[in-house]
Formats: C-alpha cells, sequence, structure tokens
C-alpha cells in the first residue's frame, strides 16, 4: 500500500516535472527564434543605421545655428524653443522645399486674444 | 393582514433578512462584502490598479448582496403540455406565452426563465472574448520599438516566465501533503496552470487562461493577479537588490539603435506568423495583441487605433471587470484554496522576477558586463510599472543611468511571453 501510494507521488511529480520542462522549452524556443528573426532585422537595418547616424548629426547642427539666429533677435525665446520650432518646420517640410523660420512671436504679444485664436483654430481644423 | 405583519413580510424577503440569518451562512456573505469594500479602498485610496480592481471589487459587492440575482444564469427547462393546452393548441390557441417544442412525438412548452444582467455580460469572459479584445487596445498602446532594436530582450521575456512552471510545480507538489484532499489544498492540473500564470503579471492572459481551464477560481485568481501588479514596486526591489551586485545595478547600457517604420510594421506580422505557427492556442490573444499593433504601427487606420485603445478597451474593462467581480461568492471564495492561490501567486511573481534578473545576470557575464541585469526583471509582464522599477533601482545605484527604454523591450517581451506560456498551459491541459 505504502509502495502504491509513493509511486503515485512520484507519478505526479515526475508529471509535474514533464509539464514544467515542456512549457519551459516551448516559451524559450518560440521567443528564441523572434530573437533571431529580429537580429536579421537588425543585420539588414546595419545600412540604415548609418543613414540614421548621418541624420541625427546634421539638424544638430543646423537646428543650433537656427536657434542662435533666432534668439539673438528675440529676448523671450529660448535657443530650446526656437530650436524644437525650427526641428517641427523641417519635420513637415519635403526634401525640395527648404524654410527659414525669420521670426518668433511669444503668443502673448499677438492682437488676438489666445482663446479666440484657439477658438479659430478649432473651427477652421479638417476632420 | 396587519400592518406588523406586512412589515414582517417585507423583512423576511428582503436580502438584510438573508444577510442577516448567521446560521444560515449570511456572515459568509458579510465577510466578501467587506473584502470587497476593502479591495475598493485600495483602488480609490491607494490607487492599486483603479481601472480593474474598481469593477472588481464592485461587481463582487453587488454579487454578494443576497437576492440581488445580478449572477444568476438563464433557466431553461422543457414542461409537457397538458391535455387541455393540447387541445386548445390543435385550434390554434397558445395557453402559455412560450415556445412550443417537439421531442420524440410529444410536445413541451419551452420554459424559460431570465438570467441576471452579469451572467450575460460573463459570457464574454466564458467564451474568452473580453481579454483578447484588452489585448487589442494593449497593442494599440504599445510600441514595441525597444524589442526590436535589441531583440536579446525577448530573451529576458522567456526567462520571467519560469515564475509560472515553478509555481506549477509547486502547486501540484502541494498534493502530496497527506490529507491534501481534505485540508482543500489539492490541485488539478488545470487549477495548478491557471494558479500559476498569475506569475506571467499579466490580468487579461490570468483571466482568458482560467476562464478555459478552472472558471471557479477565476475570482480569486484576478484578484490576486491585478493586487500583485499593483505591488510590483513593492515585491521586485527587494529581490532584483538580492540576487545583483552593486556593479551589476551599475552597468549603463549602450543607447538603442533607432527602429525604421518598415521594421516596426513587420514586427507584428512576423510575430502573428511563427506564435501562431508553433503555438496554435496562443492565436487569440498574440493575434489580437499584433493586429493592434499593425494598427498602430500602419498609420492609416487611426480611427481604429483611437477605438480600440480607448473607448473599446474602456468597455470591455467595465465588462470584464464587474463580471470577474461577480464570480468571486462567497461559496468559491471562502475556501482554504483561495489563501493558497494568493500565496501561490506571490510566489510565481516573485519567481518570475527572479528568473528574468538571472538571465539579466548570465547575459551581464556573455556580454562583457554590457547588459543590467536589473532590466531583466521588467520581463515579467506589468506594462509599464516592472520597468519603472528596473529604471528606478538602476538610479539608485547612478542617477546619471537610464534604464528605461532598455527595460521596456523585456516588458513587452513578458506580455508576449506570457500570452505564449497561456498557450502552452492551454495545448497540455486543455
Amino acid at each position: 500500500m505504502k509502495s502504491l501510494l509513493l509511486s503515485a507521488n512520484s507519478l505526479l511529480l515526475a508529471d509535474a516535472g514533464k509539464t514544467v520542462l515542456i512549457g519551459a522549452l516551448v516559451v524559450f524556443a518560440v521567443l528564441v527564434a523572434l530573437t533571431l528573426i529580429f537580429r536579421l532585422f537588425g543585420v539588414f537595418g546595419g545600412v540604415r543605421k548609418e543613414e540614421n547616424a548621418a541624420a541625427e548629426s546634421v539638424p544638430e547642427e543646423l537646428i543650433a545655428a537656427i536657434a542662435g539666429v533666432i534668439a539673438a533677435d528675440s529676448d523671450e525665446v529660448t535657443d530650446e524653443v526656437a530650436a524644437v520650432i525650427a526641428a517641427a518646420v523641417a519635420a513637415m517640410s519635403d526634401e525640395k522645399t527648404r524654410y527659414k523660420v525669420r521670426r518668433i512671436t511669444p503668443v502673448g504679444k499677438s492682437t488676438r486674444p489666445v482663446w479666440a485664436a484657439a477658438g479659430i483654430a478649432q473651427n477652421t481644423t479638417p476632420f | 393582514m396587519g400592518v406588523l405583519e406586512a412589515f414582517s413580510q417585507i423583512w423576511n424577503e428582503s436580502g438584510f433578512a438573508t444577510l442577516f440569518n448567521f446560521s444560515g451562512g449570511g456572515w459568509k456573505n458579510l465577510i466578501m462584502i467587506g473584502i470587497a469594500c476593502v479591495l475598493m479602498y485600495l483602488a480609490i485610496k491607494k490607487g492599486y490598479e483603479p481601472l480593474l480592481l474598481l469593477p472588481i471589487a464592485f461587481g463582487m459587492l453587488l454579487v454578494n448582496l443576497p437576492l440581488s440575482g445580478v449572477m444568476d444564469p438563464q433557466q431553461n427547462s422543457l414542461v409537457p403540455l397538458t391535455a387541455a393546452e393540447l387541445e386548445q393548441l390543435s385550434v390554434g390557441v397558445y395557453a402559455q406565452n412560450y415556445p412550443v417544442l417537439e421531442l420524440g412525438g410529444e410536445l413541451y412548452w419551452q420554459h424559460f426563465e431570465q438570467g441576471g444582467l452579469f451572467w450575460y455580460l460573463y459570457q464574454g469572459v466564458k467564451f474568452g472574448i473580453y481579454p483578447p479584445l484588452i489585448f487589442l487596445g494593449i497593442g494599440c498602446m504599445t510600441d514595441f520599438g525597444p524589442l526590436i532594436s535589441n531583440p536579446k530582450s525577448f530573451l529576458l521575456g522567456a526567462a520571467a516566465q519560469l515564475g509560472i512552471f515553478v509555481t506549477f510545480f509547486g502547486a501540484r507538489a502541494l498534493g502530496l501533503i497527506p490529507g491534501a484532499e481534505g485540508l482543500g489544498i489539492l490541485f488539478s492540473q488545470q487549477e495548478a496552470a491557471s494558479i500559476a500564470i498569475i506569475g506571467g503579471a499579466d490580468g487579461p492572459t490570468a483571466i482568458y487562461l482560467t476562464s478555459k481551464l478552472a472558471p471557479h477560481l477565476l475570482g480569486a485568481i484576478a484578484v490576486a493577479a491585478y493586487s500583485y501588479m499593483a505591488l510590483v514596486p513593492i515585491i521586485q526591489p527587494p529581490i532584483m537588490r538580492a540576487l545583483t551586485t552593486k556593479k551589476e545595478r551599475s552597468v549603463v547600457m549602450k543607447e538603442l539603435r533607432s527602429v525604421s517604420k518598415t521594421e516596426k510594421i513587420l514586427f507584428p506580422i512576423f510575430v502573428t506568423a511563427v506564435c501562431v505557427l508553433l503555438l496554435p492556442s496562443a492565436a487569440p490573444l498574440v493575434g489580437m495583441l499584433m493586429l493592434g499593433n499593425l494598427f498602430r504601427e500602419s498609420g492609416v487606420v487611426e480611427r481604429l487605433t483611437k477605438t480600440s485603445q480607448n473607448e473599446l478597451m474602456n468597455i470591455v474593462t467595465i465588462m470584464l471587470g464587474v463580471t470577474v467581480g461577480a464570480t468571486a461568492n462567497a461559496h468559491t471564495f471562502l475556501q482554504a484554496k483561495t489563501i493558497l492561490i494568493i500565496c501561490l501567486g506571490l510566489v510565481a511573481f516573485a519567481m518570475g522576477t527572479a528568473g528574468g534578473v538571472l538571465f539579466g545576470k548570465l547575459m551581464y557575464w556573455f556580454s562583457g558586463g554590457k547588459i543590467n541585469p536589473l532590466i531583466g526583471s521588467a520581463g515579467v509582464s506589468a506594462v509599464p510599472m516592472a520597468a519603472r522599477v528596473a529604471q528606478k533601482e538602476g538610479q539608485r545605484e547612478n542617477p546619471a543611468n537610464f534604464l528605461l527604454m532598455h527595460a521596456m523591450g523585456p516588458n513587452v517581451a513578458g506580455v508576449i511571453g506570457s500570452a505564449v506560456a497561456a498557450g502552452v498551459l492551454l495545448t497540455l491541459f486543455g
């Protein structure tokens, strides 16, 4: 009777152990497969990496230059604000068209109240 | 009937009479109401996963108010037609307002009694509809960029699933305790698998698997899973500190490469194909997660993305929360098993964290000290809380160290990992 109980217990543990082994192996296998696939993405993305690096270095200098020029014209517009606006303009423009940011005026100096400006923007924005 | 008799009848037929009938088990309902109130307090006052804990707690409260009937199942029965009714039917008069069914030459009324509201809503849990819809919303909100940028993170997401399997073993091993059945701590394979999935730290996955394997444990498992997810900042740091050295925690990792839009679009397609081909039972969870992500990354279905991550997800969250809470009635919840489930859930969570950190250490050694093992702890899903904990622990050693984006890789890999683990358990025991 005792040996029967022992064998039932060991069977239960062996079963549970088998599940742990199979489960952990399958989870690892699936995620290792995904790791390998996306490592390949990285290999093919190698050229892009250089492109990205080049792309990252240009705007930094450009933005700094633009920021310096604009900041000289205004006491209230900080270099960071100018850089962000210049970057936003650059991001929205295509490769052929280039824009020059000549002036950045703080909202407070506008003749139109800010709420009126927001209302106009809301009513004129297309769906 | 006198006034006093009328009041007495109203009282006897009210929920109060049942609730305060202690010999009839009303005390159990009072305890459950107390638990629901504590959970509501934790959700409202402490901010513990309120989006799900609050509906769960309210569902629990409502179902434990006697006679509320919100979770009563729909009753269908067949009642044979009497001779008089048969006669009336022969001249086209229906004596009862029910459809007639002919079965084996006999005619029956198809009696139908409407169920409670939550019982109907619960069908979305029972048939595994809500969790994949939640995954759709999660997919729309998740940026897999850090994972694509550093695919090794997948391995950390896999290692953190260790807690699931260790806990499965532990739950089954409890059956070896003499008299386990009498003590109510003997867990079947299905029950052990449902408890173990708490270690995945992924609420929808835990609910999905439990609804398929052990629906009677749904309330306890959901409460445990969401409670531990809320307690990530308390549970994980001591384990992370115990398993790593100061030097390992101070490692500053190299900046991640930028990921192109094409890679981000291909990611959900590849993940779906690989996971579903290898493990078809993971299709609902992984498929919907990746569909949501494809919505997001394609950039051409902005309306669908917004709906999935806002309106749809919020509606499903409400229905999932209240109905899961409503499964926690006094009869199923107040058992020795519930306390054990909560303890085993904690073990699963802790082991998952340890698995991720230890694998992180392995990667630290193999990479020549380039990988901070702390990011391994984020492999237990709990997005983005686990990644934030890794970031915070890293900054404790080195304030200039920013691990957040590095930890987001294993963190989102953990979501995929726990869905895959659920698929494995469903295949084995479903």
